[in-house]
């Protein structure tokens, strides 16, 4: 697997210079970064992959229409719109949910069984609560945390203002961690 | 725990807990790779703003596009392949030529465009060119539109290639500006629009339209018309296949010359193989490619072998990848190697193919009794597991600095369990005792040295070695037989008689003989010896020879793997390849540098530029191949100094100035001479 050299931003900078598309560097983006968000939200590897050659196909078309800056997030805007088309079709987010859920557990197995049991519980706990959040400030938050996009970034691939999404992650937090008070935070320092 | 920020960072560690990603398919980037492959085709086929349009053609454009080769601007689009998006589906033969570089090729043009510019060689073509459309002011008006990036695709009769009708091809030229050829050769040509496109009636057969980019040449108008369906959208091209996608992507992406042959085509061409069998029949297509790099032409191959046409070829499936490290075996100064991995598995494959004839199983298994029985050796339980690992066999410049001589080694190891060495010591106890039955007498010595055994001919059987090798070829006697050996009753030859011969004849003859058996020194130290090291085998020409190979066996001396001229193998050679192939180029021309420099004296060509055509000391030509169970892999790389080579036709060009009968090429010949386009597909099929 090729791997990318430099940091995401660095990346995403090189992959247009000068109105020329290096597609090396835009296929790697989407083998690597592209399809990690891809396969958290989409149940099926298969479905992922097709996804991110989707993805691919559309950035490589588009891209010279592309903002100068926030290209990182503008790919990432093609995704999520990808994902929600994806999903509309398949109407199959339980199973995403599910999917997810069977790998965690399998993944826990080869921990100790007490702390294997109290990593489930806190996952489970912060899937229930991430699922009872509106869908904006859920995606979000997915953005910032597991994605690594700043503000401005998720604001471009949101097409949300920056402050709207900086109020969307605060309510999204402010949510999460009351919630999860009884769960979330003690099992994490148990964890820790 | 109150701290926002080791909240955050808390909230961040569960989440990729609760929402893990994992690893895509290996296979991703290469459908990206297809995907964007695709995109190019569709994109450069359907951009243009301008609709139909045709071109008449003479001569002087097809010779333009000869020119392509010198092609330099910095325009990475490749027109001649994209021509594939427009080549209806039923093709069977696709031939591509894009001269346009890619971003590792701009060098490389630019170079070979400076040097022919040196060399005067644009200049003149430019020349001839105008020459030629000065004589037609259409093709003149038209010329500055046409790109040097071509296709050609061709369609065969429906009996097959032999029979009969001759096949219907199409030529495309890629154009700069279809509107304005449009334009012009509306203003020129009789056309008419019955098909709902415009076409223009060139000349006897010879019809054209430009549809998308190109101008299109076919011999009829129903053929442009299936190509301007596909161009509309409601035909299939061969662009949209899946198995010539999977064709196309075995090749280099920046391939300048392309042909590609239809698993319809393979299949005709395919009747009659070995025992009725078709091995190349089935869904897969034949491709070839060729790209110019920096220091050479780069060659690929791939070519379908149908296993369940041809069964037996699960051997050649089943051989092992050839071990590279094997060279580190041989020592360095080679003039070229070549090495097999697990050469028995070709004879099983043999053995097998020829075993589906009833009769031809019946001959073999006779002759290989009477093998057994004469030799005591069983083919199948003796010799083929003996040559289970890697065989090399590598030439080399005499180590006793004899010019005219060369030295041979020969390499089987031990790999995968092999023991070539048993089978070295049967088989030497069998040439004794058969130079025995005959009076020979011919014995081997053996002797130690490290962990080898060294075996060599005793001084008295050496000595008929040498005699036996200096011996030339039998010049006298045929003017001793009677006349009546001399007639012939074979049909068509005229029966003739036996040459008189004068006495200066004779003379000269005698003379002759005298000379082809005197001792020559190249054969002077040759000899039969072979070295048992554990259960590998190596075998040398000469005593020199063994004791270097021997060095480098042991690693005491420096190896092929160290030498400057093999340096380059690795990258070259797929590490899935089953045989190779290493010649140092250079190396030869400079060994056949006295003979160079007397033949080139006084015709204009430096003997420097013909001893450095093949790149400087540390290129070689490699080559490599497989089989993988579908398909027979292979890439090439030859050597080439291209600023050379341009000097060296240059002076051909200058001498060739003398005569100005050069035939003029028309491209209203482009679909005539598809027919030779389709034979040299066969012809590489068959290669």
């Amino acid at each position: 697997m090729k791997t990318i050299e430099g940091s995401r931003v660095q990346v995403a900078e090189k992959m247009r210079v000068d109105n020329e598309i290096n597609p090396e560097l835009l296929r790697s983006y989407c083998v690597g970064e592209v399809y990690a968000y891809l396969s958290r939200r989409v149940p099926r590897k298969e479905d992922a992959e097709d996804l991110a050659l989707e993805v691919f196909a559309a950035a490589y078309q588009a891209m010279r229409k592309a903002p100068e800056s926030e290209l990182r997030a503008w790919i990432f805007g093609i995704a999520r719109r990808k994902v929600a088309d994806y999903l509309r079709r398949r109407s199959r987010r339980r199973e995403a949910y599910e999917a997810n859920i069977d790998s965690v557990s399998e993944m826990a197995t080869t921990e100790r069984p007490d702390r294997a049991y109290l990593q489930r519980e806190a996952v489970d706990t912060l899937r229930r609560i991430m699922d009872g959040l509106p869908e904006e400030q859920k995606e979000a938050l997915l953005l910032q945390h597991l994605e690594d996009l700043s503000i401005v970034e998720i604001a471009v691939a949101m097409e949300k203002s920056p402050a709207a999404v900086n109020s969307l992650l605060q309510r999204a937090r402010s949510t999460i961690f009351a919630k999860g008070k009884n769960y979330f935070t003690p099992t994490q320092e148990m964890l820790s | 725990m109150n701290d926002p920020r080791e909240k955050d960072e808390q909230l961040s560690e569960a989440l990729h807990a609760a929402y893990p990603s994992h690893q895509p398919d290996e296979r991703l980037h290469g459908r990206m790779v297809e995907a964007e492959r695709s995109h190019r085709l569709q994109s450069f086929s359907r951009k243009s703003g301008f609709r139909k349009g045709w071109l008449t053609l003479v001569g002087g454009l097809a010779l333009l596009s000869v020119v392509g080769f010198t092609a330099y601007k910095y325009f990475f689009d490749r027109p001649g392949e994209a021509a594939i998006a427009l080549i209806p589906a039923d093709a069977d033969l696709v031939v591509t030529l894009d001269t346009n570089p890619s971003s590792r090729q701009v060098a490389t043009f630019l170079k070979i465009g400076e040097a022919l510019k040196r060399e005067g060689i644009l200049e003149k073509l430019d020349d001839s060119l105008t020459d030629i459309l000065n004589q037609n002011p259409v093709a003149k008006r038209i010329r500055p539109f046409v790109s040097k990036n071509m296709a050609l695709a061709v369609w065969m009769p429906a009996g097959g290639f032999e029979s009969g009708p001759e096949p219907a091809g199409a030529f495309f030229v890629a154009l700069t500006n279809a509107g304005e050829v449009d334009s012009i050769l509306s203003d020129s040509i009789p056309s008419d629009t019955n098909q709902g496109f415009r076409v223009y009636n060139v000349d006897k057969k010879v019809y054209g339209a430009v549809i998308g980019n190109y101008l299109v040449v076919a011999p009829t108008p129903a053929v442009l018309g299936r190509i301007n369906t596909v161009h509309s959208g409601s035909g299939e091209s061969v662009a949209q296949l899946p198995e010539y996608q999977k064709a196309r992507a075995s090749l280099a992406d920046d391939a300048n010359l392309m042909v590609f042959v239809s698993p319809e085509a393979m299949s005709v061409m395919d009747k009659g193989g070995p025992m009725g069998m078709n091995p190349m029949a089935g869904a897969k297509w034949m491709a070839m490619g060729m790209a110019l790099r920096d220091a050479g032409l780069e060659f690929t191959y791939q070519m379908p072998m149908n296993q369940s046409n041809m069964p037996s070829l699960k051997h050649l499936a089943a051989i092992e990848p050839m071990d590279t490290n094997v060279l580190r075996k041989l020592p360095e100064g080679a003039y070229g190697v070549i090495g097999y991995s697990q050469v028995g598995k070709y004879w099983d494959f043999f053995k097998d193919t020829a075993s589906q004839d009833r009769s031809v199983k019946g001959e073999m298994d006779k002759g290989l009794a009477d093998f057994e029985k004469e030799t005591g050796l069983n083919i199948d339980k003796d010799i083929v597991p003996a040559f289970g690992g890697n065989l090399l066999l590598a030439v080399y410049p005499s180590p006793t600095m004899n010019a005219e001589s060369v030295d041979g080694v020969f390499l089987v190891d031990d790999a995968h369990g092999a023991n070539p060495a048993e089978l070295a010591d049967r088989v030497r106890v069998l040439i004794e005792k058969q130079s025995a039955k005959k009076g020979d007498g011919v014995k081997f010595v053996s002797t130690k040295q490290g962990n080898a055994t060294i075996w060599r001919l005793d001084p008295s059987s050496k000595a008929e070695f040498v005699k036996g090798l200096n011996k030339g070829p039998d010049m006298g006697g045929f003017d001793e037989m009677p006349d009546e050996d001399w007639d012939t009753e074979e049909v068509g030859h005229e029966p003739h008689s036996a040459p008189v011969l004068t006495p200066e004849d004779k003379k000269m003859l005698e003379k002759l003989q005298a000379e082809s058996n005197k001792p020559s020194p190249a054969m002077a130290d040759k000899t039969i010896i072979y070295a048992q090291i554990g259960n590998s085998l190596l075998i040398a020409s000469s005593e020199a020879m063994m004791t270097k190979a021997l060095q480098a066996y042991e690693g005491r001396g420096s190896s092929l793997a160290d030498d400057i001229a093999f340096s380059g193998l690795q990258g070259r050679i797929s590490d899935r390849s089953q045989s190779l192939m290493v010649v140092s180029m250079h190396r030869i021309m400079q060994a056949l540098r006295p003979h160079i420099e007397q033949g080139m004296a006084g015709n204009g060509i430096n003997a420097d530029d013909i001893v450095n055509l093949f790149g400087p000391a540390n290129s070689a030509l490699t080559a490599g191949g497989w089989y993988d169970g579908q398909v027979v892999v292979g890439e090439m790389f030859l050597p080439l100094d291209y600023e050379r080579l341009v000097r060296i036709v240059g002076v051909g060009v200058r001498q060739g100035e003398k005569d100005k009968s050069q035939e003029s090429f028309s491209i209203r010949d482009a679909p005539r001479l598809a027919p030779r386009v389709v034979k040299a597909g066969r012809l590489l099929a068959t290669l």
